[in-house]
């Protein structure tokens, strides 16, 4: 990987500063990047998130969680949120879905799924809309199941909850049996209780209830995290599966770098509630720009080499009082006093391609020479 | 053989619920289940495997959270269920605990210092709030954490990783030898996880601390793990050291399970879709047999008739519990080491000892059966003890006797202890090795192998029974810049025979390695270089420090008086005619009237001092030539008794010296007949007593002799030269003094008057965003006493730069100058260019 930075810096397209092709139009013509697992894919837009923040007010002032992030999600992409735990992901995710609680709220912001504003929805129309437009597969989604109803009942709680009383319970069960193939859960479990379910089993009734309704997007918050290696690869794997199936475009919101690899076609990368890169997976992984970005890919554990340890001290601001500039600098180690004064824009490097930090606009191309230069060195 | 630290042999623990009423349920949570972990060096033993695999069950076996349902967990050679309370508490200062949830074990309602205020409380580290402080501060650096950034804080104001560190902090104070870490990783950012595996090295190699490292997280055990025990529901599928099992797991399980870990490189994705577990709920269903048989896709009959024992693999201590590998050799169960307990203690007989007993019974019993059936029968000796092992394991109480038959039978079929010493992976020979003089006891030394071909020789002299740790260490910043090379050296005894390594080849290098040693009388040779034996390619050029730590050999004691002939007779003190106080060197003569007639004289000691306390009777001078024998008692000054004058022996003698090396007060020295002559000629005699011996020195005793120099300080990892440097005045003592460094070259110099016994603290402060604009570089100086000699340092080259550094120091009588500059020596590169205040603070007199 140092070697892959040793090249850097790579020659930046003309005009690279600024330049932000997603937040001027509503769909993109750019072409979609190659895909990892699964094919299709396309460069329509379905979900656009615009300037959106969401702050948690306190009796000290208000926590800034997401602080104005914009993202395009394309049709039939899978795209990973990463970022350590606070860094507003999971925030971003529920305020996509509508589903801030109190103390939080949105401040500002768009977000529009396949041309419809969600903010601007009643609450009548958001009932309908979730599941149908968005779903969310939880965070520790196997103890969101209702423990007293049968699985059957809570997916078909679900559906007639959208589409009215079933009157054909065959064609229903039908159904549920053909999304139990999508997710390669048996048939048996139909009338199983979620208590008699292993986690991966339970963690796959709820992608089954996710897809269901056959939503244009759907986010799976940490879907993973709770599970042991081998079911988290099979669980992974039926996300992506059923992702494919089905022709939903996925959020997959999670801080294992190592599944993000492995299932992802973009990641974008969240730190203190902004967006400080977002790329194809095989360039962040490849050649990631931003510092934070590099720390993480760095901090991997491997299986493959043992390596030094590389320990970075978590410096965390006052989220009330986030500090002038780069909201990276006082964890950054290229920063100097520009940092301080000006907040990066988003730069766009290279197709699809975009860091917010100032290493990258040409006028400092000496000091991100010198920076890449320690990073060979170190 | 060294008693190994920890050693779990058999162990079983099955829950059980319902019985009552509803059918009994239980699940097998550990079942048969063995390790070991050395006592040294210290190492790191991760415990991997999925959720119900019963790794938390054994963290919570090795706490005395739950107790086990068959089997011994065996800590320092003491059965821990035979433990009296008192061994408990110790076992539970020794034993400490990480959890996996950083958030959950800190009350919010408390700063962090609470945390450590009620390990005081508990533990009752010390009484002294300075020296508290102290230890605490202590703590916190060797996890990577200062006092200042932490203690004042509230829990939810600091990072996962922190908060964990904190955690080991606090078990670090506890000084434990063994910590169980439970997940203590998996709720942490990634980014900040490093932080926290760099602490357990640093506890393991810098204090010998061991963990049981508890994961299902492979990609960290293999960073920093030694060994690894890979359970699958409650059994060991397959061991090894970290890096042999996870580059090459043998286990279809753990093959399965390492396939598994998502790779971090999106153009190397997971190839096949593996197929779903529908035997998922099968888990518990394979209770005779391999466990793992429904998932298996190698699986065979023979695996559903017994559970595979662990084969041994190529590599050696990787042994791996399938019947793949039948054709191998089965891997032996250890028998564990116990150590005896007193026998005062024997009130009860301990269930260890029982249990000792047992398997010495059964092995005796075997082996008598076994005897028989071989002479009956003209049958190979092993595989009648295999057939016996069967019919023991028959019999009533099978739940009992298996494990213990097993076990016997197992040792019964090893041949004899092996007796051959293990030899290290690697030994120096001290062939072309550099001379570099004479080790003295407690003197750090540090040195430098240049390359690969370079080798030091160090000397010390060993007094016989002298007790030592020889101690090498290198890497960490001061001393190699961040590369971690193992140190290695050999010690070589006085006969100029291997006595011990220095060092070994574990997977990852050490940055530090004691060898403990009883010494043997006569001079030891150590050995330093690069064993070309680390697998990082990093040996050579490496600075190290080597150092002999030990107490220096208790003063040669003359060989004991043969105490058994003095205890033929006491003469008591009662009844004693007072003659008064004995001079020095004048003999005072006297006689015995008769059997009843006892005279007592007193003597004042010193400290130390060295007499002879001398009688003499009979001989023609004395007593016309009778030969009757003296007989005399000496007491000390606490009244115990201290010494005979005269034995029992055979034929009288005419006289008798006691050498006594004497503490500091009144002796008393009683004459009379002892009645135990064989000759019947006791009484009547005439005597002479005299104390020989010099005048104790003049000198109060009050003065301790110094043992041995204090150790002295480890040398700074850097020192300024005040050679250049800017004079900047005068410091007031508790003024704040701000400046700036301009670049590497700028030297400031500071100057105070101090008064003899003033106690100060010297700081110096710098980084965090008021100072520097958020660079964190780390303050430097020296300080320098009247004398102009180097005193003490201001700053360190500790891994992350510190923000402040406080130097506390007790003044003599002059002026001392303090140097300010760059070091130089920052693994950041940013060094230079800092602002910084300086004071001198009073602490008073």
């Amino acid at each position: 990987m140092s070697e892959q930075r040793n090249t850097h810096p790579k020659s930046l397209p003309e005009g690279s500063v600024s330049t932000r092709p997603h937040k001027e139009g509503g769909t993109s013509t750019r072409p979609f990047p190659p895909r990892g697992l699964g094919d299709g894919g396309g460069d329509r837009v379905v979900l656009k998130v615009d300037n959106l923040r969401i702050h948690y007010a306190t009796p000290q002032g208000d926590v800034i969680a997401v602080s104005d992030i914009s993202f395009n999600l394309y049709e039939g992409e899978t795209l990973g949120l990463v970022g350590e735990s606070g860094c507003g992901k999971s925030t971003t995710a529920y305020g996509i879905l509508q589903l801030v609680q109190p103390p939080g709220y949105i401040v500002h912001g768009s977000i529009q799924v396949d041309g419809t504003e969600v903010l601007n929805l009643e609450e009548e129309e958001l009932r309908k809309f979730r599941w149908t437009g968005l779903s969310l597969i939880p965070q520790g989604a196997m103890n969101s199941l209702n423990p007293t109803m049968r699985v059957k009942d809570q997916i078909i709680d679900v559906i007639e909850s959208h589409e009215g009383k079933q009157k054909d319970k065959d064609a229903l069960r039908e159904r549920i049996f053909e999304l139990f193939q999508n997710v390669g859960l048996p048939n048996r479990i139909y009338n199983m209780y979620p208590h008699e379910l292993s986690g991966g089993m339970k963690q796959r009734v709820c992608i089954a209830m996710g897809v269901a309704l056959h939503p244009t997007v759907v986010i799976a918050d940490e879907a993973t995290s709770a599970l042991d290696v081998v079911v988290q690869r099979i669980v992974a794997q039926t996300l992506v599966k059923v992702k494919d199936e089905i022709g939903v475009s996925l959020i997959v919101i999670g801080h294992d770098m190592g599944l993000l690899a492995q299932i992802v076609d973009r990641i974008a990368v969240m730190y203190a509630g902004k967006m400080v890169e977002i790329a194809p997976v095989e360039n962040v992984y490849a050649n990631p720009l931003h510092p934070y970005t590099q720390l993480l890919i760095d901090s991997i554990p491997s299986i493959k080499e043992r390596k030094p340890l590389k320990i970075t001290e978590g410096i965390t601001h006052d989220p009330r009082n986030p500090p002038s500039g780069c909201i990276f600098r006082l964890r950054c180690p290229f920063a100097w006093e520009h940092c301080a004064e000006v907040e990066p824009p988003p730069i766009y490097v290279e197709d699809l391609h975009e860091v917010a930090c100032h290493l990258y606009d040409e006028q400092f191309e000496e000091r991100r020479t010198n920076a890449h230069a320690l990073i060979a060195n170190s | 053989m060294p008693t190994p630290l920890l050693q779990i042999r058999d162990a079983t623990k099955v829950y059980s619920s319902g019985g009552f009423l509803g059918k009994k349920k239980t699940v097998v949570a550990l079942d048969n289940f063995n390790l070991t972990i050395d006592e040294s060096p210290a190492t790191i033993t991760t415990i991997a495997g999925e959720s119900g695999s019963g790794k938390t069950t054994l963290a919570n076996l090795v706490l005395g959270f739950i107790k086990l349902t068959s089997g011994h967990i065996i800590f320092d050679g003491e059965d821990i269920t035979d433990m009296s309370d008192e061994q408990l508490k110790v076992y539970r200062r020794n034993v400490q605990a990480v959890f996996q949830d950083p958030f959950g074990v800190y009350n919010p309602f408390y700063r962090i210092d609470h945390v450590f205020d009620l390990v005081n409380k508990h533990f009752s580290l010390s009484d002294n709030q300075s020296e508290y402080r102290d230890m605490v501060e202590t703590g916190l650096n060797v996890v990577g954490l200062y006092g200042e950034d932490v203690l004042r804080k509230y829990p939810h104001q600091l990072s996962g990783g922190q908060r964990q560190r904190i955690m080991m902090a606090r078990a670090y104070m506890i000084k434990p030898r063994l910590i169980v870490a439970d997940e203590p990783v998996s709720m942490v950012d990634a980014s900040l996880r490093a932080s926290i595996l760099d602490a357990m090295l640093r506890l393991r190699d810098d204090h010998n601390i061991s963990f049981l490292y508890i994961t299902h997280d492979l990609s960290t055990a293999y960073q920093i793990g030694d060994q690894i025990y890979m359970l699958y529901q409650g059994t060991t599928a397959e061991r090894g050291t970290a890096i042999d099992v996870i580059d090459a797991p043998q286990h279809p399980y753990v093959q399965l399970l390492i396939d598994s870990v998502p790779v971090p490189d999106p153009t190397d994705k997971w190839d096949v879709n593996i197929s779903l577990p529908s035997e998922e709920e099968m888990r518990t269903a394979a209770s005779v047999g391999c466990r793992y048989y429904p998932r298996c896709p190698h699986r065979m009959d023979k695996c559903l008739e017994e559970q595979p024992p662990l084969f041994k693999m190529d590599k050696p201590k990787h042994e791996a519990a399938c019947y793949l590998y039948e054709e191998n050799e089965i891997a032996p169960i250890e028998p564990p080491v116990l150590v005896n307990r007193p026998i005062t203690e024997a009130a009860a007989p301990s269930r260890a000892r029982r249990w000792r007993g047992a398997a010495a019974l059964a092995v005796a019993v075997i082996a008598a059966f076994a005897l028989g059936f071989a002479i009956a029968f003209n049958q190979q000796p092993q595989e009648v003890i295999k057939e016996v092992a069967v019919v023991v394991t028959a019999t009533p109480e099978p739940e009992v006797a298996t494990p213990v038959a097993a076990t016997a039978v197992e040792r019964a079929l090893e041949t004899a202890p092996e007796a051959a010493v293990e030899m290290p992976d690697f030994v120096l020979s001290p062939d072309g090795a550099k001379d570099k003089g004479e080790l003295a006891l407690n003197v750090v030394t540090l040195d430098e192998i240049a390359d690969g071909a370079d080798k030091h020789s160090y000397r010390f002299t060993g007094s016989a029974g002298q007790a030592v740790t020889v101690k090498i260490r290198t890497g960490g910043s001061g001393l190699s810049g961040g590369n971690l090379n193992s140190p290695y050296g050999a010690i070589y005894g006085p006969d100029g025979a291997f006595v011990a390594a220095l060092g070994d080849t574990a997977v990852r290098p050490r940055r530090s390695y004691n060898a403990p040693l009883t010494l043997k009388a006569g001079a030891y040779t150590i050995i330093v270089g690069a064993a070309e034996v680390d697998r990082y390619g990093l040996v050579g050029d490496a600075p190290y420090q080597v150092e002999i730590e030990g107490e220096e050999p208790a003063v040669p004691e003359p060989t004991p008086l043969p105490t058994a002939v003095a205890q033929d007779f006491v003469l008591a003190p009662e009844g004693a005619t007072d003659k008064g106080e004995l001079a020095l060197n004048v003999v005072t003569l006297d006689e015995i009237a008769d059997g009843a007639d006892k005279h007592s004289y007193r003597f004042t000691g010193s400290a130390g001092q060295a007499v002879t306390v001398k009688i003499r009777t009979g001989g023609s001078g004395l007593s016309g030539g009778n030969l009757n024998s003296p007989y005399g008692t000496i007491y000390g000054p606490d009244g115990a008794f201290v010494a005979a004058l005269g034995d029992t022996a055979v034929r009288p003698r005419r006289s008798y010296n006691a050498q006594l090396s004497l503490k500091s007060g009144t002796y008393t020295i009683i004459v009379g007949a002892a009645e135990v002559d064989r000759y019947g000629l006791v009484g009547d005699a005439p005597y002479q007593v005299e104390i020989e011996g010099e005048e104790p020195a003049p000198e109060p005793t009050a003065l301790p002799a110094p043992a041995f120099d204090p150790t002295p300080l480890p040398q700074p990892e850097f020192i300024l030269s005040p050679a250049g440097a800017k004079d900047k005045g005068l410091l007031v003592i508790d003024v704040v003094i701000e400046s700036e460094i301009a670049d590497a070259e700028d030297k400031h110099s500071y100057r105070f008057e101090a008064t003899a016994g003033q106690n100060v603290s010297i700081k110096i402060r710098t980084g965090g965003s008021g100072l520097s604009g958020g660079n964190l570089n780390s303050p430097y100086g020296t300080i320098y006493g009247p004398d102009g000699a180097f005193v003490a340092p201001l700053g360190d080259t500790a891994v992350r730069p510190r923000r402040s550094y406080n130097a506390s120091l007790t003044l003599k009588s002059g002026v001392y100058t303090i140097i300010v500059g760059s070091a130089q020596v920052d693994r950041y590169g940013l060094v230079g260019d800092a602002p910084y205040q300086l004071s001198v603070q009073s602490m008073g007199a």
